[in-house]
């Protein structure tokens, strides 16, 4: 199963704003559910779609000797859903370029109503061969470049809800920290583009399985419809990979009438592999 | 601008990014050993002392400025610090007990010995550069 969502690049100069698309099909397979019942776009994912757009431009301006990858984001803000059928277009300006790092920040709109934002974003770049086949990726880009890409969505390889959740949730009170457990597994699909040589679990994931871990909490303690509206001090120390045993700890950090902030610390055998902050809003009762 | 006058916000920014209570970073705390920080929290690290302090740190200042004017050759062989280097680092790292030098020291483990202190010292340097006036071609 591909892991690119960008389908198009319409200009990757990266001196201008990067441009590029992304068309969620009806046949998407990252869909989640919403608050309403309705699928949408798994959220994380669209902030996936600018880190890659980000990462296709400067690529290119190596010549995809070097790869950025995940590392530390400020903060983005979760404005609008995508819908199946919804065509998204996306922008990252690159804020600076140097051989070991990438720093950026863009947005994701439909039908010109913003839906993500990245505040800002720093990615190391890495030797691209540790990760994936250089010619393989170029071949990748020609084609996104030259709209010749689409985006494999076929019915084989199905995303299943443990790929995307934690397996286990340990409760103990309101107001305690939650533990949650994941066991990572190197059969779920994303892992066979993200990367063919190096798989590592990505840091969208990551944050869609924290959200959801939040969600669950507001739901078992606190009963009324929350949303996340932001995700904040964003760093990913280390990468995780299949047959880690990831351990994340939820701690309810503030609590007002309309907002609750979780901070989220995860774990490898001890070390600290990624951390953040989430914020999330009471849902209006007729929105 | 003195180690002293910098280190309170250099401190907040290592508490910070490394997601612990200011009250545990001192001056002279190893950023790996006594603080845990990773590699990327030094990326963090260099990132929010530009900004904080708007500065400019060259990519590497830390390890230049702790070669000093020794040549390459003069400083490492085969990835090991040469005994000379070793003088040169116990030199420029002063703040680091002499125990937390190892015997032989690969150049990549160089990060291992920088302190609180050692960035209060870069952004000194890069705050002085800032001040540093323009000096200016003389008309031909």
């Amino acid at each position: 199963m591909t892991f690119l969502f960008v389908d198009s690049i319409h200009d990757d100069n990266i001196e201008a704003p990067v441009r590029g698309s992304l068309n969620v099909s009806m046949d998407e397979r990252y869909l989640v559910e919403h608050i309403k019942g309705s699928p949408v776009f798994m959220p994380s994912l669209i902030g996936e779609s600018i880190g890659q757009l980000a990462a296709w431009a400067v690529m290119k301006k190596c010549r995809f000797s070097h790869r950025p990858v995940a590392g530390l984001v400020s903060s983005v803000r979760l404005l609008g859903e995508v819908r199946p059928g919804d065509a998204v277009d996306i922008l990252a300006h690159i804020d600076k370029f140097e051989e070991d790092a990438v720093s950026y920040h863009g947005e994701a709109r439909v039908n010109d109503e913003l839906v993500f934002e990245i505040e800002s974003a720093l990615g190391p770049m890495l030797p691209m061969d540790e990760f994936i086949d250089r010619h393989e990726v170029i071949e990748q880009s020609q084609r996104i470049k030259q709209g010749r890409f689409k985006r494999d969505l076929s019915d084989d390889s199905r995303l299943n809800i443990q790929d995307v959740s934690f397996d286990t949730i340990t409760y103990t009170q309101e107001n305690r920290p939650v533990i949650a457990q994941k066991q990572v597994d190197g059969r779920a699909p994303y892992f066979g583009q993200h990367f063919p040589k190096k798989p590592v679990l990505p840091l969208t994931i990551l944050l869609h399985c924290k959200l959801e871990l939040a969600m669950n909490y507001v739901e078992r303690f606190i009963g009324e419809a929350y949303r996340a509206v932001s995700v904040s001090k964003i760093k990913m120390s280390r990468f995780v990979v299949p047959g880690d045993a990831l351990e994340t700890r939820m701690t309810l950090k503030r609590q007002s009438q309309e907002q609750l902030l979780f901070l989220f610390r995860s774990e490898v055998n001890q070390q600290r592999v990624c951390v953040c902050e989430a914020l999330f809003e009471k849902v209006e009762r007729n929105t | 601008m003195t180690v002293e006058t910098v280190f309170p916000k250099v401190r907040e920014i290592v508490a910070d990014v490394l997601v612990i209570e200011p009250e545990e970073v001192s001056l002279n705390s190893q950023l790996i050993s006594d603080l845990g920080a990773e590699s990327i929290d030094f990326l963090d690290l260099v990132f929010q002392l530009e900004k904080e302090f708007q500065i400019k740190i060259p990519r590497g200042q830390l390890e230049k400025d702790a070669r000093g004017s020794l040549t390459d050759e003069e400083f490492e062989k085969n990835g090991i610090v040469t005994d000379k280097g070793m003088v040169r680092l116990n030199q420029y790292f002063a703040e680091v007990p002499e125990t937390r030098f190892k015997k032989t020291l690969k150049v990549n483990e160089i990060p291992s010995l920088f302190t609180v202190e050692t960035f209060c010292k870069l952004v000194n340097k890069a705050l002085a550069k800032n001040e540093a006036p323009v000096e200016e071609e003389s008309p031909a």
